[in-house]
């Protein structure tokens, strides 16, 4: 499905280069958020 | 999955996240801040007079 839709005009290796640098940003926003929640949980626990 | 991409604009989708997660990080840190419970600027609790805090919160009468 996606072979026959190219919305944004990205190549595929466009599109990988951004998918390279998306992902590891995206999960070291999603530690970042965990570890501030872990601390904070630490000091004021609300569960 | 990075074919992903190639249907959403990549730029709008990153302003997108931005601005969800500021909304939503305001929008949290204000629900909290409107409670009794979980309000971190007037619960008497300030960090580097942790025993102080302990001693008024026990003269208060406060649980916790």
């Amino acid at each position: 499905m996606a072979e026959k839709y190219n919305l944004t005009g990205m190549s595929d290796e466009e599109a990988k280069e951004f998918h390279s640098i998306f992902m590891p940003s995206m999960y070291g926003w999603f530690t970042l958020v965990v570890g501030a929640h872990i601390l904070t949980h630490l000091r004021f626990p609300w569960i | 999955m990075y074919k992903l991409w190639q249907i959403l604009d990549p730029r709008g989708f990153l302003i997108l996240i931005a601005v969800f997660n500021v909304a939503l990080g305001l929008m949290i840190h204000i629900l909290l801040l409107s409670t009794n419970d979980l309000n971190w600027w007037e619960d008497g609790r300030p960090t580097p007079f942790v025993d102080a805090a302990k001693y008024q919160r026990a003269q208060a009468g406060l649980p916790y």
